[in-house]
């Protein structure tokens, strides 16, 4: 239906195509039609500024409606031209990279770029030598992905090759060149001088984007380039398919045998999908000497900037073997009557419905435009009976909620019911009133609430006693409609709050409530979403309060970070919730040790999530409990999930990261998953893939909260290199940083806690002595650069020019530091790591550090959509200033630092206080709103800084004559050395030695 | 060799032959089972609850024999079965003699590996004990 509008673009590249000579990538010739819709395009080096995606978007989805008539009416011969004309002069996307240019851009503000930006301005020993670029240049590697970083940077005539100048240091910057231009005739010449950087990469952004430079004529990109991707990236295959090209010009061969290339469009945007390299291997051998681990990280409900993923209305073609869904990469036979699976290469017949005629100018179908499924790498599927085992469930919420006498006392049970208020109006507006409620409490016995409407709008309360047998009084009513029920409900969470409690009850049975939840609601499926506020006592699912001291620091600590004997109660438990499609989310508030281990096998088996508040009072952690119960309660949500991701020959799927149940060998179950949720998959090599593109295709089947049964497919094809010196070029650190560090948290639950802070180090070392022998052998495959001037000899590719840093934040962060921590919150922060997006995940490790206080030259803006970016220091104690007021942030807490000296008139600005003396750090929760300029810049600040997490930050006032938290906050800057480990100058000096003994 | 030297047909020695053929049994049962589910015949818990049956008897009629071996002064073929014996022990004392359902996909292989390997022992003892009690019969 609307997908003729949202794909203008291929319709464009028809039309051109058409007219003019087949050209294999009509992409490029969007150039000019794109170009005069996008005067906004940021012409100068790119800024990293988190406010300004939302309207860049907006932009471009407003950009694009109106292309269309112009497309139309434009002349294809003219395309060409102005294709040269204005290429010369404008920066223009060549492939709608916009939303990918916005996310990606996104992403590495967030947590990439920082690094970066400090050693931009701080130039001191530790910094890299090399000049830096903005931020994305790290993520980037060659691939059609890459090309979202290069649209940001100033198209500078002069380089040509984007990748190459960032570094001063590399000394072979031109030489491919060189050696290229004596065997290759003009015009390809010129394609190769763009590509050279990147010889065989036909697809390669660079050779795109440079291209328009070039102020010859246009020539149209050899079609069958891409082909050969799977030759060795050496310079000698970079001329046999130069000669090879020439057989295989014919359009017709092209039409039948080609196989799709991956585009920018036609990929999995990034958000969704993300490899650690972006290129795979073509053999098992060469994973194992580059040393960086394969792995997949996939967000199902990332939140694309690029909108909503389009829903596909036709019938679902899938692969009659594999099992695949159809996609962008799959090859046309036949003029259109067979397709080839791009996974498992079986021939499939294209039913009747489905087929068209293959356009022979292109090599495309000719109803490509109206085939998002055909465009794109990610669609939903709109799931036809087949794929129903049931009417799809009604979102079911059943909240279990604690009433002892804790609960009280702290404001828990206050917070929660009024938070659940504000919510239920927006439950019964996303699922379209289809919502369902229950709601049960318990202390030492159980309480059940009938909410069956009645004139009194009272419900009827029942009240379980009996704990060793758990009955639920046989009422159809404990799950009502929420639309229809809505007066009993608000009524009865009214009465909750309430009720005079005059026993001060502090056995809490959670295990049976849980057990009286799942009997409610098991027919059903939902979530169940309970809090609790110590550590559950009642006779079902009693757990032990382990004597985790005198382990603490020892190897048997990671005995404490798994879930004990106790907990197996938990692990049964969840895992018939899983099979009911029932997720629980776990709110713990206990003052005292709560086995957040054992009780978070419930969330992750089922695919929920857990928060945890230590010692909780209202007046201080309330605002962060509501903010996040509310998020957990709105959040895009899909119900009763499953999950499976194929891969081409020759990848295998050897584990995964995430909160989910394997159904079967490569089935995630997952009852519920959330907008905040990513999965990541160690992946490895089984045999020696022969294909020059692989693929990996993931498939979410799942209830959408409007009921709907959809399926989200993502696919990406990978090229894939036999050379492993190139592989480092395609690697994301990114992706690796947040597998090293999943892998990490098996390896410190499995050994101990130090074992894996070592295999996090030597996981660091093997990579840079593979990436040493790989610059050796082949100097001109990768740009190394250096991080220091006093460790010359330690090279590091300029993809993982980071990883250092990363190694170290990671090793001192609260999951793996060897600082005394409570087994609880370091079991908490495991979990919660485990299903982290990638940018929350680097973030964690390395944080935010801002001054709060603003700088000297700063001009508060005039208009509100002024991108406002505060400076991001490096995390070393040399920033800090005694009169100064910082903020650490780090994508869980934000710690507020107020030195010792800062100026009385500007704290009061700031806090509305006098005196720093009266500020009490245990009740602070948020920065008053005060009508002066410095608490106008904080607040800005803190404010941008939790739009950009999708959990509430919790504040932590520090104080700097602190003795309990200044340790804590101390630990937090990575760079300098703490008792947990050495500073960032030291490891890099112990790398290089590391590195150069061996 | 006290017991080799047991003069006529020895009633404990066919009893160990009928309960290692029990315990080959069971050792083809979960292999099977493990088939089917590498084939994505039965799910990971059906597995596990299916296979968590089978293993504890498995360990009882392994000691219960062992120990009989023991207390009828029949020390070679206690010596024998000890090995494993104690291996169960360390298995059961952990606790990792059961099949959790969430960790099934990352242990198969090694699980099958096991399960061969104790197939082989058990067949290994059948005929053990069938040489045992052969040559006491012939010994006469």
């Amino acid at each position: 239906m609307t997908s003729k509008r949202q794909y203008p673009i291929d319709q464009s590249n028809q039309l051109l195509s058409q007219g003019q000579t087949p050209s294999p990538q009509p992409y490029q010739q969007q150039q000019p039609y794109q170009q005069p819709q996008q005067p906004q395009q940021p012409q100068q080096p790119y800024q990293p500024n988190p406010t300004t995606y939302g309207n860049d978007t907006q932009q471009w989805n407003q950009q694009q409606q109106p292309q269309q008539p112009q497309q139309n009416i434009s002349p294809p011969t003219n395309g060409v031209q102005n294709t040269i004309h204005h290429g010369g002069s404008k920066r223009v996307y060549p492939v709608d990279p916009q939303n990918e240019t916005v996310l990606s851009s996104n992403f590495s503000n967030m947590n990439l770029s920082q690094p970066q930006q400090q050693q931009q301005q701080q130039q001191q020993f530790p910094q890299p030598t090399h000049t830096t670029v903005p931020g994305p240049s790290n993520t980037s590697t060659y691939n059609p992905y890459i090309q979202q970083q290069q649209p940001q940077q100033p198209q500078q005539p002069q380089q040509p090759q984007q990748p190459q100048t960032w570094n001063t240091s590399p000394p072979q910057t031109q030489q491919p060149i060189q050696t290229f231009t004596p065997h290759i005739s003009p015009p390809q010449t010129q394609q190769q001088q763009t590509v050279a950087p990147l010889p065989m990469q036909p697809s390669s952004p660079t050779s795109y984007n440079n291209q328009p430079q070039q102020t010859v004529p246009f020539q149209p990109m050899q079609p069958t380039q891409p082909i050969y991707t799977q030759q060795p990236y050496t310079q000698q295959s970079g001329q046999q398919q130069q000669y090879q090209q020439p057989q295989q010009q014919t359009p017709q061969q092209q039409a039948t045998v080609e196989q799709p290339v991956p585009t920018l469009e036609n990929l999995c945007p990034k958000p969704f999908m993300r490899l650690s390299m972006n290129a795979i291997p073509n053999h098992p051998s060469i994973l194992n000497k580059v040393h960086i681990p394969l792995g997949l990280n996939i967000h199902p409900l990332a939140n694309d900037p690029q909108g909503p993923v389009p829903v596909v209305y036709s019938s679902i073609i899938r692969c009659r073997r594999c099992r695949t869904y159809i996609n962008p990469f799959v090859t046309w036979l036949n003029g259109g009557g067979r397709w080839r699976c791009n996974m498992c290469e079986n021939i499939n017949d294209t039913p009747q419905d489905y087929f068209s005629p293959i356009d022979f100018t292109t090599g495309k179908r000719a109803d490509i435009a109206n085939r998002p499924e055909l465009q794109k790498g990610c669609v939903e599927f709109l799931a036809s009976s087949d794929y129903l085992v049931r009417p799809p469930q009604p979102p079911t919420y059943f909240f279990i909620i604690d009433v002892c006498y804790e609960s009280i006392v702290s404001g828990m049970l206050n917070t929660a019911i009024n938070a659940i208020k504000t919510t239920l109006k927006d439950l019964i507006e996303k699922s379209n009133g289809r919502a369902r409620f229950g709601i049960m409490t318990f202390d030492d016995s159980l309480h059940f609430y009938n909410l069956k409407s009645n004139p009194s709008n009272r419900p009827q309360m029942f009240v379980v006693t009996d704990m060793d047998q758990i009955y639920v009084p046989p009422f159809e009513d404990f799950l009502v409609n929420l639309k229809d029920g809505f007066d009993v409900v608000e009524n009865t969470l009214n009465i909750i709050q309430t009720m005079p409690r005059t026993q001060q009850k502090v056995e809490s049975c959670l295990g049976s409530a849980l057990k009286a939840a799942f009997t409610i609601c098991e027919r059903v499926g939902g979530k169940l979403i309970a809090m609790q506020s110590y550590i559950p006592r009642g006779p079902l699912g009693k757990l032990s309060i382990r004597d985790y001291q005198p382990l603490l620091g020892t190897k048997k600590e990671s005995t404490l970070l798994q879930p004990s004997n106790d907990g197996e109660f938990y692990k049964e438990l969840a895992l018939s919730c899983t099979s009911q499609q029932l997720s629980v989310d776990l709110f713990l508030f206990s003052n005292d040790y709560t086995d957040t281990a054992s009780l978070g096998t419930l969330c992750q088996i089922t695919g929920g999530s857990m928060y945890y508040y230590p010692s909780f009072i209202a007046s201080r952690d309330g605002q962060v409990f509501a903010a996040n119960l509310i998020h957990s309660l709105t959040r895009e949500t899909a119900w009763e999930a499953v999950m499976r991701v194929r891969s081409s020959r020759g990848l295998t799927i050897n584990s995964y990261h995430g909160n989910y149940f394997l159904k079967t060998s490569d089935l995630l179950g997952l009852p519920t998953i959330d907008s905040d949720k990513t999965i990541t998959l160690q992946m490895g090599i089984s045999d020696s893939i022969g294909q020059k593109y692989a693929s990996l295709q993931s498939a979410l089947l799942y209830t959408h909260s409007c009921g709907e049964r959809r399926v989200r497919v993502f696919t990406i094809s990978i090229p894939v290199v036999s050379n492993y010196q190139d592989l480092f070029r395609y690697a994301d650190i990114s992706v690796v940083t947040s597998l090293i560090s999943k892998m990490a948290i098996d390896k410190a639950l499995s050994s101990s806690l130090s074992d894996a802070r070592d295999a996090i180090a030597n996981k660091c070392v093997e990579i840079l002595q593979a990436f040493k022998a790989a610059s050796a052998s082949n100097p001109q495959a990768n740009t190394a650069v250096t991080l220091s001037q006093n460790a010359p000899k330690l090279l590091l590719p300029e993809t993982l020019k980071h990883l250092p840093l990363y190694v170290v934040s990671m090793v001192k962060s609260i999951i793996f530091s060897s600082r005394t921590t409570h087994p609880d919150l370091r079991a908490f922060h495991m979990q919660r790591m485990k299903t982290l997006d990638l940018n929350s995940c680097l973030n964690f490790f390395y944080p935010y550090f801002y001054s709060l206080l603003a700088p000297p030259n700063y001009q508060p803006p005039t208009t509100p959509n002024t991108p406002f970016v505060p400076h991001s220091f490096k995390l070393s104690s040399d920033e800090l200033q005694r009169n100064g007021l910082f903020a650490i942030v780090n994508g869980y807490t934000l710690y507020l630092f107020i030195g010792e000296q800062l100026p009385q008139s500007v704290f009061a600005d700031i806090f509305g206080i006098v005196d720093v003396s009266q500020l009490d750090t245990n009740t602070f929760q948020d920065l008053p709103i005060l009508d002066n300029d410095h608490s106008r810049y904080a607040r800005k600040v803190i404010e941008l800084v939790r739009n950009s997490y999708p959990e509430y930050l919790k504040m932590f006032v520090v104080k700097s004559t602190d003795k309990q938290r200044r340790p804590e906050f101390q630990s937090l800057l990575i760079e300098d050395r703490t008792p947990e480990g050495c500073s960032y100058y030291e490891f890099i000096i112990q790398l290089q030695s590391r590195i150069t003994q061996n | 060799m006290y017991e080799l030297s047991t003069p006529g047909f020895d009633i404990t020695i066919c009893f160990s032959l009928l309960g290692v053929g029990g315990l080959i049994a069971l050792i083809v049962i979960q292999l099977l089972l493990l088939t089917d589910l590498e084939g994505n015949d039965i799910n990971s818990i059906e597995f596990s609850r299916r296979i968590n049956k089978l293993i504890l008897p498995e360990y009882i009629i392994q000691a219960v024999f062992s120990v009989w071996f023991l207390i009828t002064f029949r020390f070679f073929l206690f010596l024998l079965n000890s090995p494993v014996l104690v291996y169960h022990y360390l298995r059961y004392s952990k606790g990792l003699h059961k099949v959790d359902p969430t960790k099934v996909y990352q242990m198969t292989s090694k699980f099958g590996n096991h399960l061969m390997l104790k197939l082989v022992f058990y067949m290994v003892m059948f005929f053990v004990y069938l040489f045992v009690l052969l040559f006491n019969l012939f010994s006469e």
